[in-house]
């Protein structure tokens, strides 16, 4: 079956291939090719303004973070490597929608630095390309995927089989916030559907994700739909056993709607994400179906345990066995006590398992590699990183002076312990001290963070923390 | 002590006598002294402040409530129900029903295409609905208005300790994504293990940046 679906995805490539070939205009070519050596001058000359500027977006949105990325860009690395700015054309360009899209690569960052562009293309005598679409990929990201609209995640078990008029950009892992994200660009328009793989919540299916989804939005959202039952298109009349969908309707500020899709599948939830100006997502209706009747799960003879593992374990290169975790990518293992309880919940960039005692006491262990835009950690950007976490969490560090860094003589690398306090706790009964163990070795920043549920726990948790060791 | 404190002073001058007193203001310069309607000014104020202060106890204590309106509990009730109507309405405006499915419209359809081919006299003894059956459909919106409401209100106590969705510290790489997805993933991580840290991937940039 697997094998029929391959042949078919490379028949689909043919087919756009030959199609691109077939719609192939030298005089469009060369057009967006001046453009590009335009934009690449702007570009050492420093002149990002300029750049920006010369862009009539489609999509507001992604142009923002694109002149974000872009400013910062410049900005961090003072101008220096963009002096150097080549953009190599890696694939197309190729007729999408009503405009024509080319994936170029930046010579002057090692050719890691990848970009999809869409140009308006007016009077077909003497053509003029205007740029209209900008969006940064994730390195080794396959460039003829992006143009053909196809997006493939085997550990992930889904495919969306490239809808004419879309571009898939996958996602940077950082950024998505998911074990993997893509966003489908309806080209010419500002219309985005986005997708991001989670691991579903034991005990909730896809509708009370919708639900959870839809309350999500309710503070800033105009109107929330009932969250109903839903299967994807292509799956509707014969779905797989155990597959099971939602949706839900979300009006938001500014005459804007957000149509969202969960599909639940062996242990993982694809979480779809169509956002756009109401009149966008009713002129375009046709071609979002289009783009959800394109997807399907790539296997349905999976266990449900295995195939949520099978993800992370790719993504991740975490394992679970029982309490024992062990991670070969970031040398990190973690063996808790005999009895308790242990769950993966993670992003690529954010991997988190969380054990839970027979007390009820809960432990967190989280890896954070070494983000986009940063050499390495180091302690001053642990302690930086972990004051925002805390923040964010309302969490105050209470023991002062401070405990400081020191060397770990078992594990490498260097280890410091604190105590946090919660400053509006759920229990006021419980304990409230929570201790953490932050460890900092080869660039991977490990959290160890225990919330007690009786008095007397922080010790325990305290002694736990010492069984997280390397793996080699 | 205080025999120190004594013979530590020259002895006290006497007072002048009230002759005296007479005497000096007569020699004082006339804008030095009060205006001569002074007094008379300052006694009119004390008497409106006296006239304006809220009564005592005692004088409160000696009047006793007015019976109420004829009127008055049908007033408030109806004042209430209004209020709770408007209520309701602005909390059912807030959701959006669901399209309808294609065997929805269908059916309705049907039904309304069965009535059109029904006699004039049959129609007519079908548009009246019998009692009971107009008391189900009561019972039916009642309920549907409770549970948009209930819904509605565990929305409204749930979001109160949420920022905004676009309220997210630039420390976080997903602030810099251009989609709302990401958020709405945070968020659901948040839902399902809420004493955890935000289960969120740094920004490499902003912490380079914080580092300088």
């Amino acid at each position: 079956m697997s094998r029929r679906r391959g042949m078919r995805a490379a028949l689909a490539g043919l087919l756009v291939a030959a199609s691109a070939v077939a719609q192939a205009n030298p005089a469009v070519e060369r057009a967006i090719a001046d453009r590009l050596q335009a934009l690449a001058a702007q570009l050492r000359a420093g002149d990002v303004d300029g750049v920006l500027a010369a862009f009539r977006p489609d999509c507001p949105t992604t142009h923002a973070a694109f002149a974000d990325d872009l400013r910062r860009s410049a900005a961090q690395r003072d101008g220096k490597q963009l002096e150097r700015a080549t953009l190599r054309t890696l694939a197309g360009p190729a007729p999408v929608g009503d405009r024509w899209a080319v994936v170029v690569g930046n010579d002057a960052d090692g050719g890691s630095l990848r970009a999809v562009l869409c140009f308006a293309v007016t009077n077909p005598a003497t053509p003029r390309a205007e740029p209209t679409f900008a969006a940064t990929l994730p390195p080794r990201t396959d460039a003829g995927a992006v143009l053909a609209g196809r997006f493939r995640c085997p550990p992930c078990n889904y495919e969306l089989d490239g809808a004419k008029g879309w571009l898939a950009v996958p996602q940077l892992p950082c950024r998505a916030q998911a074990i993997e994200g893509a966003a489908f660009h309806f080209a010419g328009t500002e219309l985005v559907c986005d997708v991001g793989v989670r691991v579903a919540d034991p005990g909730h299916d896809a509708l009370a994700t919708a639900r959870s989804l839809g309350r999500s939005l309710a503070a800033t959202a105009t109107a929330v739909g009932i969250a109903v039952a839903w299967l994807p298109p292509a799956l509707a009349e014969r779905p797989p056993e155990g597959l099971r969908g939602a949706r839900i309707d979300v009006g938001l500020p500014g005459d804007r709607r957000a149509r969202l899709f969960v599909v639940d599948y062996g242990g993982l939830q694809q979480v779809f994400c169509a956002m756009a100006a109401t009149d966008t997502l009713a002129k375009h209706g046709e071609a979002l179906d289009r783009l959800l009747a394109s997807y399907r799960p790539l296997s349905t003879d999976c266990n449900e345990a295995d195939a949520a593992a099978r993800s992370l374990e790719h993504h991740t290169g975490g394992v679970l066995v029982g309490s024992r975790y062990r991670n070969e990518r970031f040398d990190v293992a973690f063996a808790a006590p005999e009895g308790w309880q242990a769950l993966q919940r993670c992003s690529t960039m954010a991997i988190r398992v969380v054990w839970t005692s027979p007390n009820g006491a809960r432990l967190w262990l989280g890896i954070y590699p070494t983000p986009d835009g940063l050499d390495r950690w180091c302690p001053q950007t642990a302690d930086r990183w972990l004051a925002e976490l805390q923040k964010a969490a309302g969490l105050d560090e209470v023991e002062f002076p401070p405990t400081e860094w020191r060397d770990d003589d078992a594990r490498g690398g260097k280890v410091r312990d604190l105590t946090c306090r919660m400053r509006r706790p759920n229990d006021p009964l419980a304990p409230q001290l929570r201790p953490m163990r932050v460890w900092l070795r080869d660039g991977v920043l490990t959290v160890l963070d225990g919330v007690p549920k009786e008095p007397g726990e922080t010790a325990t948790l305290r002694a736990a923390f010492d069984r997280l060791s390397r793996t080699k | 002590m205080t025999g120190d404190h004594q013979t530590s002073h020259q002895p006290a001058a006497p007072l002048p006598s009230e002759a005296d007193w007479l005497h000096s203001a007569a020699e004082l310069p006339a804008d030095a002294l009060p205006a001569p309607e002074f007094a008379s000014r300052v006694l009119a104020a004390l008497a409106d402040e006296r006239r304006q202060a809220p009564c005592t106890r005692a004088q409160l204590d000696a009047f006793a409530p007015p019976p109420p309106a004829p009127d008055f509990v049908a007033q408030a009730t109806a004042k209430v129900l209004a209020d709770r109507r408007e209520r309701w309405r602005e909390a059912l405006l807030r959701h959006d029903t669901p399209e309808p499915s294609p065997e929805f419209v269908a059916r309705t359809l049907r039904a309304l295409a069965a009535d059109r081919e029904l006699p004039p006299a049959a129609q007519l003894r079908r548009l009246p609905a019998p009692p009971h059956r107009a008391t189900h459909w009561l019972v039916l919106a009642a309920a549907a208005a409770a549970i948009a409401l209930v819904w509605t209100r565990l929305d409204s106590i749930e979001d109160t300790a949420r920022p905004p969705l676009q309220a997210r510290s630039a420390a976080f790489a997903h602030a810099h994504a251009g989609s709302a997805l990401p958020e709405l993933l945070v968020r659901l991580e948040a839902d399902f293990d809420g004493s955890a840290l935000p289960a969120v991937a740094a920004d490499g940039r902003w912490l380079a940046e914080a580092r300088r």
